[in-house]
């Protein structure tokens, strides 16, 4: 199987690392230097089945063209364009986004019926499941071949509806929400909310985990949600975690969030 | 610490799986008649306290009373405040009475000070619905059965995507036969009646297998 991936960020590598443990061939594009160089650790661990590139070619005869730029709408579409007239015929063309409609970034694109969303998660190469996001133009065939290939590399692909979130990001958005209105209030810390969940053998509490994912990263999901679903109140974003952006306490990417952190961390 | 549990034998049976079981408490079951004999015990725990009136206020007992109190607030459980002195509400419902913490709310330091030396394992927290963990939880399930609902979402793809894309402990099939689906709808029927429909709005399919829940 030949797979090419554009972006060379942490989704991308991961990804890029999934279909290289299974023998795939792989071709990851970035035009950024500093991005490439940090994938080349992935080319020493698989030098038989992933090369690097910073130019995109003019010809993309891959089964799969993964597309795992950053989550903003225009530079998906400018990239998925750009793929147009470079795909083979029977090339399925995903793209890898967390909360952004699938539709909206299938509008316009020639070859939409090849086109669909799967959302891996972070760490890919650890993390089994893969939400497989279909449009109304995807063609049946095409959503078949992605559950097969999926499998095929060990994954455990779940078709997902194409709303905001989709399904995991859906699921998960009270844990942070609510937490956040709780801890609004000022009566309860972020830490102890997070012993709390703890305690119930959730690996982290919901505020440990917002600074590992990011707190400007979850708000942004968040906000992506609630305007997704027409503004639901229970979705409202929190003026606590748009204080913590406003101040550069993103998290532990930081060293500041919730918490704070030795830089070593 | 003389200690006393009331409650129906399931929920009994619960608490002492977890925290309960190092109380070494005498048991009061319901529907039992016969009186417990109030006045020997020190503390006395009420497990179902904010689902049916509890004995406690037409007793004349000594004891410090523990309530359940996740699906009505403390506050709203005591006929008068001078109560707020001898008396916690805690989280005691069927999955989280089997962690190692008590998760509890005091409205008064008094009262705190009395039940966090008994229980060192106390967590204070507000005196809300819910409390925290339950409240969180609650509305996490909630969600996943609204979107079940709105995208005809099978319960078997959204249990993959709990365990495989979130880590969580348990899937939902998990955590509705653990906690009960029927206490999932209370807190949220709870939460609405606090807030409004629009704030936290509940999923049909809650409803059904609450409702299936009760019936078995």
């Amino acid at each position: 199987m030949r797979v090419f991936i554009i972006g060379a960020g942490t989704m991308g590598r991961g990804i890029a690392e999934v279909f290289a443990s299974q023998e795939a061939h792989v071709w990851l594009y970035d035009p950024y230097e500093t991005a490439l160089r940090q994938a080349q650790a992935l080319v020493d661990k698989y030098p038989n089945h992933i090369a690097l590139t910073s130019t995109l070619p003019d010809t993309l005869p891959h089964s799969v063209v993964l597309e795992a730029v950053p989550e903003e709408m225009e530079l998906k579409r400018q990239v998925l364009l750009q793929l147009s007239e470079r795909i083979g015929s029977d090339t399925i063309v995903t793209t890898n986004t967390s909360a952004l409609s699938v539709h909206g970034l299938a509008q316009g694109l020639p070859y939409r019926e090849r086109f669909l969303g799967w959302h891996f998660f972070n760490p890919a190469p650890r993390m089994p499941l893969v939400e497989v996001i279909p449009t109304q133009m995807t063609a049946p065939e095409v959503t078949e071949q992605s559950l097969s290939l999926l499998r095929s590399i060990g994954k455990v692909p779940v078709i997902a509806p194409d709303l905001p979130g989709f399904i995991v990001n859906r699921i998960a958005r009270p844990y942070y929400v609510e937490a956040l209105r709780l801890a609004e209030r000022g009566d309860i810390s972020p830490k102890v909310i997070d012993k709390l969940m703890e305690g119930l053998g959730f690996r982290m509490g919901p505020f440990r985990l917002m600074d590992l994912i990011g707190i400007d990263v979850n708000h942004a999901v968040t906000q992506r949600v609630w305007e997704g679903l027409f503004y639901p109140i229970r979705f409202r974003p929190s003026w606590l975690q748009a204080q913590k952006i406003a101040a550069g306490r993103t998290g532990r990417k930081v060293g500041r969030g919730f918490y704070e952190y030795d830089k070593r961390d | 610490m003389r200690t006393l549990v009331i409650g129906s034998a399931s929920r009994i049976q619960a608490l002492l799986r977890g925290v309960g079981g190092r109380w070494q408490p005498d048991i009061w079951t319901y529907p039992a008649r016969v009186s417990p004999g109030w006045n020997y015990y020190d503390i006395i725990i009420d497990l179902e306290a904010d689902e049916r009136p509890s004995p406690a206020f037409s007793v004349s007992s000594r004891a410090f009373w523990v309530f359940a109190s996740t699906k009505k607030t403390l506050r709203s459980l005591l006929p008068h405040p001078k109560w707020a002195e001898r008396c916690v509400g805690a989280n005691l419902l069927p999955g989280f009475c089997e962690r190692d913490l008590v998760e509890a709310s005091a409205l008064s330091d008094v009262a705190w000070k009395y039940f966090s030396a008994w229980e060192p394992q106390s967590v204070r927290v507000p005196d809300t619905v819910g409390l925290v963990s339950a409240r969180l939880l609650s509305l996490l399930l909630n969600e996943a059965l609204l979107l079940a609902g709105e995208a005809a979402l099978s319960i078997e793809t959204l249990d993959l995507a709990v365990k495989l894309g979130l880590n969580y402990p348990h899937t939902l099939s998990e955590w509705g036969n653990i906690i009960g689906w029927h206490h999932v709808l209370d807190i949220l029927e709870a939460l609405q009646a606090d807030y409004s429909a629009a704030t936290y709005p509940i999923a049909p399919l809650l409803r059904d297998l609450a409702s299936h829940a009760r019936r078995t």
